[in-house]
């Protein structure tokens, strides 16, 4: 007998629909799989074999064919466990064949026949919403994450036994189908973010801080060790605006698809913080692999990617950044595939002055010139072109530790963000453009226009900065976000004088 | 005592490749040479003699291993020969071109290579040294001492390294000045490197100097020796920033010796790398307080240099510096009470310039700084603002990111 089953592959950040076939003939009793199967489904055969036996469904001796349609892709997932399952009682008249006509199935089949979750639920679901199938049954640890797909039938199953039950008799209450207004998941806004005013002093890197999740500045920190750099960064993600629906959707996608994403939630609420260790290699920051999986770049998409000791990456890491930060998205080309990631994130960078940490104090700092060139010298220069802001740390006095006056507090410099954010909107409405950061030099013509005192005092700044064209446009950029931030319409004289004194300069020798 | 009648007596024409062969003998330093001389009479003579004659000198053993050695191993008149085609210079002690000035002092190198030029006899020049791993301050002052001395025509004499030394040097030839820097290695090879360019600087408007062959590595004890020569060949030293035990003291040991003024930068207490002079200052070295007041003093003590040309010191030359003088204090004192003209500013901004000094200081550092007197801060982004325009309108200099000192006209 032969049956056909829907199931789905991954492919980026998409998916596409495999077909199942199963065929059972009378011949020498084998279990074939074919179609390009990786390890993963080959070893399939015998959870299935298990699984079914545990259910109470023993498989007759006979020759047993599964052909995995489109036959030239290449598969490596165990959620094929299920719809082989399933493939194969259908072709064994165990169940009727007009049963699963239509139903797409996902999960990997545990040897006592438990469905367990597998990756990848949510762009699955959506491809499969998208091209018309109305109704699918998966993993229950994963129904939360596909529930929120409107126009299709979503069943969370937890053993084998209920599908099979459900399918013989298509009683709804066997695998109810759920669904959940993912606003209403996402507006609860509930999300915990460390808060800013856990920070003691630092009033300027928090300003930084605040212009950078303002106009999406890439920012790059220094100062000692223990000045409070990363403490600073981890506070970022709770300043910037909760995630929209679609932010939320697609970083769900990619989190569904890395498969770090704790089962059981729906969604991705909250941005992420990703903070890598210096030892990274490029591929894991940018994603890949035999099985294609979005590195941490586009796990920190909308987000905060964070580059503590930012000179002790490897050159090959910080160079993979460059691409992914001008376009927004990682393209990784490979022999066997070509997938493209979302990768729009906040570039923040930590570092110490030099190798010590305290120069330019003196009395503190013995490195020598050629040490502190040297130092300087394995930042990568076109990564720091694309690094809109740099702003120092000291290590902050007793008094201000022991101060317990006001300080400046997530809630508030959040205000300063959406003031921001919010004028970018409107000003950008029906461009490409989304935030200041993304302004190209003819944009900025258009977008940052300067009065009459303000453009002498910019000549100025040009002249006696000694700036070259590109930190003229990145400081015009950034005075844009400040005046922004600051509900101005214009950009005024002192925006552009604050802007000029977070320009990234690393030259300290001339 | 050994006579020194031998060691500076002219060495003909046709025999230099002899004094040649004394003097690029790697490792030999200037130990054996006037002793050699003293015994032999001309570096023929010490040439012609066997090598057991050389052995058995009279008196304290003499270390002439390597130039034995070096004798039988390279034909010198070809060495020689190849030495004139390469384009760098020779002088001898007995040279009309030696600099008088390192002539006079204890034990002179019997030669030195160079390229470019000499220091002239005829003209004031002064030692600059000073720490490496200089502070800001250091830089400060030494820039501008560099572009006082470059622009008043006064030869700056220093070591060409990092720090004080390049920095001084540097803003001398910058300022259409001339200097002249004594290296620890052979002439021809650049170090540090990384003052490449202000070595290709200084063969045109100035000169670099050594007392080693050429081809000579610098190794650290090749420094003692450079540093004899830097303040030998000038006429009063500088020092701007220097540790308690630092190679900078070292030097002002050997210019003591050679009968040198010594000036020495002052700095706040406590700050290590002021130490060693402020230490200076405390053993009797002169005040540098203003490069113009310096000049002034520098001329005065050596205005025999401009009636003789011959670059005697006081020391020699029989004049004595009164220990006080009344024209020279008071123009001290008037230093010291002259009012300092402040920048025209308005209040807020002279308040932050106020408050600026050549140490780094970050807008936070003088937000505390006001809160701390009681006074109303503008806060640490209104004082950033302030420090930005202070820097458009060149009183404030952004040295990294976040930190600023004051910029003096």
């Amino acid at each position: 007998m032969f049956s056909d089953i829907i199931t789905a592959a991954l492919s980026g950040i998409s998916a596409l629909i495999v077909h199942v076939e199963t065929d059972i003939n009378r011949g020498l009793p084998v279990f074939n799989i074919v179609g390009s199967p990786g390890s993963e489904i080959r070893e399939s055969k015998d959870r299935v074999r298990a699984a079914l036996k545990n259910t109470g469904i023993t498989i007759p001796p006979s020759r047993i064919t599964v052909n995995l349609s489109p036959g030239d892709l290449k598969k490596d997932s165990t959620s094929y466990d299920l719809p082989i399952t399933i493939g194969l009682l259908t072709a064994l008249e165990y169940l009727p064949p007009s049963c699963t006509e239509g139903i797409l199935f996902l999960g990997e089949i545990a040897l006592n026949g438990e469905i367990r979750p597998v990756r990848g639920v949510l762009p699955i679901i959506s491809t499969a919403a998208k091209l018309g199938i109305r109704e699918c049954i998966i993993p229950a640890e994963n129904a939360a994450e596909g529930s929120v797909v409107p126009g299709i039938k979503v069943r969370g199953a937890a053993d084998l036994k209920k599908v099979i039950d459900y399918l013989q008799t298509k009683d709804e209450s066997i695998l109810p189908s759920l669904y959940t207004d993912p606003s209403e998941i996402l507006y609860k806004g509930n999300e915990k973010y460390p808060d800013f005013s856990d920070v003691c002093g630092q009033e300027r890197a928090k300003k930084a801080a605040v212009i950078s999740a303002a106009g999406f500045h890439s920012l790059l920190m220094t100062g000692p060790p223990g000045a409070g750099k990363s403490m600073i960064a981890r506070r970022i993600p709770g300043i910037m605006p909760p995630l929209s629906l679609s932010e939320s959707l697609e970083l769900t996608t990619i989190y569904s698809i890395a498969g770090t994403k704790p089962f059981g939630k729906a969604l991705i609420t909250k941005r992420s913080f990703q903070a890598p260790h210096h030892t990274v290699s490029s591929r894991a920051l940018t994603g890949g692999g035999i099985d294609p999986k979005p590195g941490i770049i586009s796990l920190a998409h909308r987000s905060v990617l964070f580059l503590d000791e930012f000179t002790e990456f490897g050159r090959d890491a910080i160079e993979s950044l460059r691409q992914p930060l001008e376009d927004k998205k990682i393209r990784i080309s490979r022999v066997r595939y070509s997938v493209e990631y979302p990768a729009d994130f906040l570039l923040i960078c930590a570092m110490n002055p030099c190798p010590c940490g305290y120069y330019p104090d003196r009395g503190k700092c013995r490195c020598s010139e050629n040490d502190i060139k040297r130092y300087l010298g394995k930042i990568s220069g076109p990564i720091l072109d694309r690094i809109d802001l740099c702003t120092e740390l000291k290590n902050i006095s007793i008094s201000e530790i022991m101060d317990g006056g006001k300080k400046l507090s997530s809630e508030e410099m959040s205000e300063y963000v959406s003031r921001a954010r919010n004028m970018q909107k409107e000003r950008y409405k029906n461009t490409e453009i989304r935030f200041n950061a993304d302004l190209k030099a003819d944009d900025i013509k258009k977008y940052c226009h300067l009065g009459k005192e303000e453009e002498t005092i910019a000549e100025e700044l040009y002249k006696k900065l000694s700036l070259s064209a590109r930190s003229y446009h990145r400081i015009l950029r950034v005075s844009r976000t400040i005046a922004d931030t600051e509900g101005s319409a214009e950009i005024k004289k002192e925006h552009l004088l604050e802007a000029a004194s977070y320009r990234p300069d690393l030259d300290y020798f001339r | 005592m050994y006579s020194c009648e031998n060691f500076f007596a002219r060495v003909h024409e046709s025999e230099r490749a002899y004094a040649f062969w004394l003097v690029s003998v790697p490792w030999i330093g200037n130990g054996p040479i006037p002793r050699l001389l003293e015994y032999y009479g001309s570096p023929k003579d010490i040439y012609k003699a066997s090598d057991e004659d050389i052995e058995k000198i009279p008196g304290r053993k003499v270390n002439t291993g390597p130039l034995l050695k070096y004798r039988k191993e390279h034909d010198i008149f070809r060495k020689y020969d190849e030495f004139q085609r390469s384009g760098m210079k020779l002088s001898f002690v007995f040279d009309e071109d030696y600099p008088l000035r390192l002539k006079n002092i204890p034990d002179p190198p019997y030669g030195l290579f160079y390229m470019g030029d000499l220091p002239e006899n005829n003209k004031l020049s002064v030692a600059v040294i000073g720490a490496r791993q200089c502070s800001e301050y250091g830089r400060y002052i030494a820039s501008n001492l560099g572009k006082a001395l470059g622009s008043n025509d006064i030869n700056l004499i220093s070591g060409m390294a990092v720090g004080i030394d390049g920095i001084s040097q540097g803003s001398a030839i910058a300022s259409g000045g001339r200097s002249f820097a004594v290296l620890g290695s052979g002439a021809d090879i650049c170090y540090p490197e990384s003052n490449k360019g202000l070595y290709e600087d200084l063969k045109k408007a100035g000169g670099i100097i050594s007392s080693y062959p050429p081809g000579t590595k610098a190794i650290s004890c090749f420094f003692p020796p450079r540093n004899r020569i830097v303040s030998g060949l000038s006429d009063a030293v500088v020092v701007i920033e220097a540790r308690t035990r630092s190679g900078t003291l070292i030097t002002v040991d050997m210019a003591l010796e050679q009968g040198r003024d010594i000036y020495a930068v002052p700095g706040r207490l406590g700050d290590e790398l002021s130490a060693g002079c402020n230490g200076l200052i405390g053993h009797g070295a002169r005040v540098y307080l203003d490069p113009e007041i310096f000049m002034q003093d520098l001329t005065e003590d050596h205005m025999d240099v401009f009636e003789y040309g011959n670059g005697t010191d006081c020391f020699r030359s029989g004049k004595i510096i009164p220990l006080y003088d009344s024209e020279r204090d008071k123009r001290h004192r008037n230093y010291c009470t002259e009012k300092k003209h402040f920048p025209k500013l308005d209040q807020s901004h002279l308040e932050i310039y106020s408050r600026l000094s050549f140490t780094p200081k970050t807008p936070e550092e003088i937000h505390i700084e006001i809160l701390n007197e009681g006074k109303d801060s503008p806060g640490e982004t209104g004082i950033c603002l302030i420090l930005m325009e202070l820097c458009l309108q060149e009183h404030a200099f952004q040295v990294s990111p976040g930190y600023y000192i004051k910029k003096s006209s």
